[in-house]
């Protein structure tokens, strides 16, 4: 176990043999309304191998559009309730797994964003993400204070661009799968995606001019 | 640092974000929560199947046992803290999952993990204090044969 960034709790790395690996079963390989199906009679395995497939794009989808890694933690796990009560209702005909997902997440994104109409503090592991050791310390600080930048303008971003945003260019959905995702016509995730990134210039010219004195992890995190 | 002017620019730092944000995974701690809902509910919790009903009233009426349990216990251990000073391993609830009580002496392991508001109504543990926004740390008492038995919650 490994002590938190915060020092609050300790994380387990692994909770027992028992949780352990979709990989042991062959669930791996297996498409997804297969595990789906699965999931739907009672298949751990298959069950943790959907997990493993998709708690990752989830995970980051909420983050980005909730600016905060805790909270993006608990809309993982209320997906994967949803999934586990729900698998047998999933139709792989109507929609692909991964839309179905970020349907789930989107939802309870924005229910948690409705809820907490206040400002969200940016985790702290959010702004000082970890990179990689590079031989250009100087190049590396410009970068990851670009990158703050940029994460801050689509946090302060109306949800309705934001998630557009975050699904087709920072998680390669597709524009039809995004559709289907928002319930709307191709065409409008077009136009949306279009006005998202002109907002997007705007919002993070304007973080630039910002006063230094202005706390650099609160923001308002827009609905 | 640069002006972000051009539609190149903008395309390039997105690509550096996906990039970066491609390598972040939840943390060890959502999958165990979640992998424990999944235990809970396959010893006769949740239902998962949209027939279920009957499996459906049972788990409702089994939540509704434990909520109201839990309540119990609260206001006993409200009223505990209001009347003296108790010492602080005092200060928390147990809420037993599966399996036969865990046997003093038993081996187990203590699991801390946060989970979401969701995820513990789904067992049955429900606040009294009205709906709660964040996750909650819990102890999970997960037995020798792997299965989560218990969830310790701190008051």
């Amino acid at each position: 176990m490994a002590r938190d960034d915060s020092g609050t709790f300790w994380r387990p790395d692994a909770i027992t043999p028992q949780m352990g690996d979709a990989a042991d079963s062959g669930a791996c390989t297996m498409p997804d309304a297969e595990l789906m199906r699965r999931t739907a009679a009672g298949d751990r395995s298959a069950f943790a191998a959907l997990y493993q497939r998709h708690s990752a794009s989830v995970y980051r989808f909420a983050r980005l559009m909730i600016g905060s890694a805790s909270a993006a933690e608990d809309v993982v796990q209320e997906v994967f309730l949803v999934v586990m009560r729900d698998a047998s209702r999933f139709d792989a005909a109507r929609a692909s797994l991964s839309s179905y997902l970020y349907g789930v997440a989107r939802h309870h994104t924005r229910r948690r964003l409705l809820r907490q109409r206040r400002f969200v503090a940016l985790d702290p592991r959010d702004a000082t993400h970890e990179a990689a050791a590079d031989h250009d310390p100087a190049g590396d600080l410009l970068r990851a204070s670009e990158l703050r930048r940029l994460r801050r303008a689509i946090v302060a971003m109306p949800s309705r661009y934001r998630e557009v945003l975050v699904m087709c260019e920072l998680q390669d959905v597709s524009y039809a799968d995004a559709a289907l995702t928002l319930g709307c016509a191709i065409g409008t995730v077009r136009s949306r995606l279009h006005r998202a990134r002109e907002l997007l210039k705007t919002k993070m010219r304007r973080i630039e001019a910002q006063s230094p004195s202005v706390h650099a992890s609160s923001i308002r995190c827009a609905i | 640092m640069k002006p972000l002017d051009g539609h190149d620019e903008l395309t390039a730092t997105l690509r550096a974000l996906r990039d970066e944000e491609a390598h972040i995974q939840p943390p060890a701690c959502v999958r165990s929560a979640v992998l424990a809902a999944w235990d809970s509910a396959d010893r006769g919790g949740l239902p998962r199947q949209s027939g279920e009903v009957a499996k459906a009233g049972t788990w409702r009426v089994a939540a509704l046992a434990a909520g109201v349990a839990l309540a119990v216990a609260l206001t006993r251990l409200g009223g505990e803290l209001q009347s003296a000073i108790v010492p602080p391993q005092a200060l928390a609830a147990m809420v037993h999952l599966v399996g036969e009580p865990i046997a003093d002496g038993e081996a187990v392991r203590v699991v801390r993990m946060r989970m979401a508001p969701a995820v513990l109504a789904s067992l049955g543990i429900r606040s009294t204090a009205g709906e709660l926004a964040d996750a909650v740390d819990v102890d999970v008492i997960v037995g020798e044969d792997g299965v989560a038995r218990a969830i310790r919650l701190g008051m």
